[in-house]
This record gives structure tokens, sequence and C-alpha cells, in this order.
């Protein structure tokens, strides 16, 4: 694979939608491949801080939607900084021994603006803090054509009705709810989960009101989508 | 998995109980014209494909004799009619909105405006087509007599309706049915966990579930002849009766399955 291919391939990756925050909460890196990066993964607004490529990689080469780069050595040290607070993604990606390579790293940028350097001792940079993960009980739609019955989808709705599935959310407190989009177009729309065209799918509204999933309930030949399926669904987004 | 349970709940003669009263008028060959069909809305189970499929639900822990939340009681009054369209409609509840969401119904609420007294009957059609038009009242419970303006007790036909009731009853239309014209299409009903009311020997009662008994089928339904007649199941006590393969496929000449219910909570 040429450099340039390989690069379009991975900022393909790179340019996916990003995560909702409450699903993704900071995972600060993560590796494919015998490629690491050093550097902090929290900074304030307006601070410098370096990013180094670690590894024997022939080249490195980054990308992040963060237009505040400066990569030198090669691409091997990336300096950044932002005047915005919020989360930055990073990519760095390279061919290790003839293979790619590839490693996500994320800065929080948040806190106070660094101060114009002067007389005085410096105040302490504040750590930013990661927004706290929303915990509470869940409100869960399952949203389906009523008129597309299946025994399966059956059996799902039933266990999660009436099995050990139902005693677990029952325990946890959350709601669970199946509506037609054909009869709840309005409630739907209300809690963010609009549309009729990839059902039957799980929808899950934390207790800010916020989307943290999405899924469609498709079964798999050998995996059917059973009530035991759907709460492993549930767990995964905190439930 | 097979089905175990009292032989004496099995092929219930019901003529021959004395909680029997005559309940189900539905002529034979009616034809329910313009009631659209099971089969031309949900495709029909290939029979060859039934004996998986229930031993999938019973691994998954059962039907949706699960969702019964209440075995009714008709008393001495001939309004089975009613209470099994009434069972239905708490089934569907069940399903859609959680066990722990279910209103109570009377189905002496439905019953009087389709029997012409308490010993009458009634026909399946005529409850079918009230519950879609004007709804069900609330069960008269303390509960209910909270939530709502409008409740009913369950039995009694000489208790008027009270003022004003439809503003209650229409939270709780029937919202789709279908009739059932053959054993594929119960079949093929019961496998999708919908619930269906059929008349047999002058009394309607509510199929529930199919499950395995040897080689062949049976079907069970909660009675509405209170939870000291038949056999537990689910999470009732008892009520249960359970119709072999054979009264199944005559009760298959017409059926309705109810799909969806209003939510009566929007």
């Amino acid at each position: 694979m040429n450099r340039t291919m390989f690069i379009l391939v991975f900022l393909a990756g790179c340019c996916a939608p990003a995560p909702s925050p409450t699903v993704d909460p900071v995972p600060a890196v993560e590796v494919v491949g015998p490629l690491t990066v050093e550097g902090k993964s929290s900074c304030a607004v307006g601070e410098s801080i370096e990013l180094r490529a670690k590894g024997d990689a022939t080249w490195v080469d980054w990308a992040s939607e963060s237009p505040h780069l400066g990569p030198y050595e090669a691409g091997r040290i990336l300096t950044f900084s932002s005047p915005t607070a919020g989360r930055y993604v990073f990519w760095l990606f390279g061919d290790v021994g003839g293979k790619p390579a590839k490693v996500k790293h994320v800065v929080m940028v948040g806190g106070t603006p660094i101060p114009p350097p002067g007389p005085g001792p410096t105040p302490p940079t504040p750590i930013p803090v990661p927004p706290a993960p929303v915990v509470g009980p869940l409100k869960l739609f399952v949203v389906y054509e009523s008129q597309q019955t299946t025994p399966e989808f059956s059996r799902m709705s039933t266990a999660l009705r009436a099995g050990p599935e139902a005693a677990y959310l029952k325990a946890k407190g959350h709601s669970l709810e199946f509506l037609d989009p054909d009869v709840h177009a309005a409630q739907l729309a209300k809690v963010g989960l609009p549309g009729k065209a990839d059902v039957p799918f799980l929808g899950i509204i934390n207790s800010a009101g916020q989307v943290v999933a999405r899924q469609k309930l498709e079964s798999k030949p050998g995996t059917p989508v059973t009530g035991a399926s759907v709460l492993d669904l549930i767990k995964k987004a905190g439930g | 998995m097979s089905l175990d349970f009292d032989p004496k709940f099995l092929d219930v003669d019901f003529t021959k109980d004395p909680r029997f009263v005559l309940g189900d008028l539905t002529p034979p060959g009616e034809t329910f014209a313009g009631v659209r069909e099971y089969g031309d809305t949900f495709p029909v189970i290939p029979e060859s494909e039934w004996p998986s499929l229930i031993e999938a639900q019973e691994a998954e822990g059962g039907g949706a004799e699960r969702l019964v939340t209440m075995i009714f009681d008709q008393g001495n009054e001939g309004s089975c009619v009613a209470n099994a369209c009434a069972q239905a409609h708490q089934i569907m509840q069940a399903r859609q909105f959680g066990k722990e969401n279910v209103v109570k119904l009377s189905a002496m609420s439905l019953y009087k405006r389709i029997g012409r007294s308490a010993q009458s009957g009634a026909m399946v059609s005529d409850g079918m087509e009230e519950l879609e038009t004007r709804g069900i009242l609330p069960l008269d419970t303390p509960e209910n007599r909270e939530r709502f303006s409008h409740v009913h007790p369950a039995r009694g036909f000489g208790t008027a309706l009270p003022s004003l009731w439809t503003t209650t009853a229409e939270r709780f239309l029937l919202f789709e049915r279908h009739v059932i014209r053959n054993t594929a299409q119960m079949g093929t009903a019961l496998l999708n966990q919908h619930p269906v009311v059929v008349g047999r020997k002058g009394h309607s009662i509510c199929y529930v579930a199919m499950k395995r008994k040897g080689s062949s089928y049976v079907v069970p339904y909660p009675n509405s002849w209170d939870y000291d007649w038949g056999i537990p199941m689910g999470d009732m006590e008892g009520g249960f009766g359970v119709d072999s393969w054979g009264n199944v496929q005559s009760s298959s000449q017409w059926a309705f399955a109810i799909t969806q219910v209003r939510d009566w909570r929007i």
C-alpha cells in the first residue's frame, strides 16, 4: 500500500462521525499496531503541548480535526495548542515493518487560559475535569413496526416484559417502551429518536435526556436478537 | 420441552361445567366482511418451522402466557365474549407498555353494549367492533378510581355506565385486529404472541400461546372462571385451560387476533 493510499484509508476512519461523548468517555489512547503516542492527555486553553510518536515506524503522519498543529522532526513530534476548550482527537499513523499501524490520542483542553508571562509566580495549571458520566435510570425505546412482528421479535419483547431481563430493568429503575413510529411519531421526535427507516432499533436515553445509543436490532445467522442480547446492549450503554 | 398439566383441563367441555353460561352467539359461516385477515398483514409461518420456533420460545422462558396479569371472573353472567376481549387487550397492554402499566379493564363495561341481558351472550365480532370504536372502561378498583374519571365493575349487567363514560373508554381503544380464518394463520398469530379471541361450544376464550404436547400442539388460554378453576401458568396461580390441536383447528374457522391497542397514557 503506498503512503497516500494508506493515509487516505486512515483519514476515512478519522473523519467518521465521533461517537456521543457519553458513550465514549475519553478513551485517552487506542492502539492498533506497534505505535504509541507520548504526551499529555489534558491541558489548559492556550497551553502548548508536545505529542511524540514512539515506535519503529519508517514514516509517521498525524491527522486531527484541530487546525492548531505543528509537526516537526519528520512528523515524530507534534506541537498543539488550542484557544478553545474541548475534546481533541489525534490519530498517528505509520508504517511499521511494512505493516500499517495507528494509534488514537485524546487531549482534553479546558480550564483557565494560560496568562501571558509576567512577574510573579505562575498559578498552577488547572487540570480539566472531563464531564462526569450521567448516572441514573435510563429510558429505553424499542422502535418497531407493529405490522412487521415476527416470532423472534415477539420472544424478545416478552422476555423484556416478563423474563429475568424485565426483573433486571425494574431493579435498575429503567423504563422500557415499545413504540411504533406510525402511532408515536411525536413522542419519538420529542426524545430525539425520529425515523422509521431502520426499525426495529433500540434507543437509549440517559437521565439528562441525551441519546446515548441507537442500535439496530438485527439478527444474524446463529445470533438472533433475544431479550438477553438486548439487555447486553443496555448494559454496555451503562444500564 | 413439553407441557405437563392436569388432563382434566384439556379440551374442557364447557357446557358440562356448572360455571358455564352460554355466551358466544357468533353464527356459523360468519364471514366478517371488511376485516383484514391476519395472513394479509403478517407472513404465514410454514408449519415445518413451528417446532423449532416453539423450542426457541420455551428456551427463552415461554410465550405470551407470561403477559397475563389477571384471571377474569364473569360470575354467572353470559359475558365471556367481553371477558376474552378484555383479557386480550390487557395482554397487549402488557406487551406494549409493560406489565406494571397494565390497567385492569371492566369486561362488563363492554358486555353491556353488545349483550341484550345478563344471560343473553354476545357475538365476538360485536365485542371487537365496540372495542375498536368506543373502547372499554377501567375496572372499578381503588387505584383506577384515583387515575380515571370513569370506572365500572367487572359484573352486574344492571349497573348503568357512568355519564360521559366514552371520554375515558376511548383511551382504551383497540387499534389493530385481524380475523383468522385457518390453522396456518392461527399458528402464526400464536407464534407471534398475539392474543387470539375465539369462540368454542358457546363459550369465548383467549388463546395466548402454542406449546408442544408429545408430537402435537396444545394451546393454553386464561379462562374467565376465576383463579380456582384450571391450572397455573405464567404468573397466575390458576385459571388456565388447554385446548388440543383438534379443538384449535375448529376454533380457527374464525377468530380475532389483537395486534395493537391504544397507549392510554398519551
